[in-house]
């Protein structure tokens, strides 16, 4: 059957399905489609890498193992989106970590830590000067977003990073969808505020 | 997280928008959307979804699931021994039919193979063929000179097909009917 299936054209119901009947290359097509998102999600709420890697396993391990309790009716992105963002607000209540530094987190206080806990950014440009503004511009987004308050963060990531609709946002931080308007209105101001000199 | 109501914030940004929950996140603020678009999408290390499939419990896939149930059925409806006897049953016919066959044949078949040496088989297969004319014929004689001899063979052959199929048909039924109870 494994040979037959055409995993990249399929629906999430419809690979969970698979999966549930025991096929590894729908856990593994699962894997393929959510591990960068969640990561990212939760690798920007809770800023650690090594912490972010054991929430997005811990996250994948309850979603993989409870497929038998996923109800196809509703969709595959909510609820491990939500799985992932109340593990990385789990974590946040308890280390406290709401602050950000591209320097490393506020509880880095050994060279390892400070390098754990400080955000990558990418290159995404070609020429030095391109480079070098694409880093900076980078950099600033990423500590904007870090000093957000989380549940304005996981909100605007998951609007303008992940590009997910309203009612879904809404569905995974189980809020009214007027609140998570409101958070992401916050949100923009807090971060055009934080961004103003490199919005032009 | 305490909710927050959307009357109390942005009221007017909202208005004048319409309802925001129909705009794409560029239409809603193009250059900060251009912005975060642009963010890295972090990844976790290589390696990662071996990590996770190591700890999750995965169904066997389909065809074992069936044969086990299969099993189980069996050993429930004390059917076990007969699908014992066809599959004992079952391997012997191909032994039979070997032996029986080798044996009959083996003057017309070491016919044959002397018959492609004359049309030009090469010589690598020369001793090759002649060994297995021999051997043929060693086994000929020796199965002549057992108490039973080819004839039995070809007897057991022959009268396990139909035990075969009779058994392959109760054991149909037998699950069948199972499959209905359940």
């Amino acid at each position: 059957m494994n040979q037959a299936l055409d995993l990249t054209a399929a629906t999430d119901q419809q690979v969970v399905g698979w999966a549930r009947d025991g096929v590894e290359v729908a856990y593994r097509e699962l894997l393929r489609r959510y591990e960068r998102p969640v990561f990212s999600l939760i690798y920007r709420m809770v800023r650690d890498r090594e912490l972010a890697e054991d929430l997005t396993q811990e996250t994948f391990v309850k979603v993989l193992n409870a497929l038998d309790r996923y109800r196809p009716e509703f969709k595959f992105s909510s609820w491990i989106f939500k799985i992932a963002n109340n593990a990385a607000i789990d974590q946040l209540r308890r280390k406290e970590l709401d602050t950000l530094s591209l320097e490393g987190g506020p509880d880095a206080v050994t060279p390892d830590r400070v390098e754990a806990t400080s955000l990558q950014v990418g290159d995404i440009s070609e020429s030095p000067l391109e480079e070098l503004e694409a880093r900076e511009l980078g950099s600033a987004i990423e500590l904007a977003i870090g000093r957000l308050r989380p549940e304005y963060r996981a909100c605007i990531i998951m609007r303008h990073v992940d590009g997910r609709p309203y009612d879904e946002i809404a569905e995974i931080l189980d809020l009214p969808l007027g609140t998570v308007k409101t958070y992401i209105h916050r949100a923009r101001a807090e971060l055009r505020e934080t961004l103003g000199p490199l919005r032009e | 997280m305490k909710p927050v109501d959307l009357d109390c914030v942005g009221k007017n940004e909202m208005n004048d928008r319409n309802d925001v929950t129909k705009l794409t996140p560029a239409e809603e603020d193009p250059v900060l959307h251009r912005h975060l678009a642009a963010v890295t999408a972090y990844a976790p290390r290589a390696l990662f979804d071996d990590h996770v499939l190591s700890r999750v419990w995965r169904p066997d896939p389909e065809w074992i699931r069936n044969v086990r149930f299969a099993g189980e059925e069996l050993v429930d409806t004390g059917r076990v021994w007969l699908w014992i006897g066809a599959v004992t049953v079952g391997s012997l016919i191909p032994l039979a039919v070997l032996l029986g066959g080798g044996t009959t044949f083996a003057t017309e078949i070491g016919a044959g193979i002397d018959w492609m040496f004359q049309k030009g088989i090469p010589s690598l297969w020369t001793a090759a063929s002649s060994d297995m004319s021999r051997t043929l014929s060693q086994l000929e004689t020796r199965m002549a000179a057992l108490p039973l001899g080819s004839e039995a063979l070809r007897a057991v052959a022959a009268g396990s097909i139909p035990v075969l199929a009779v058994c392959a048909w109760g054991l149909s039924r037998t699950m069948r009917a199972k499959r209905r109870e359940g």
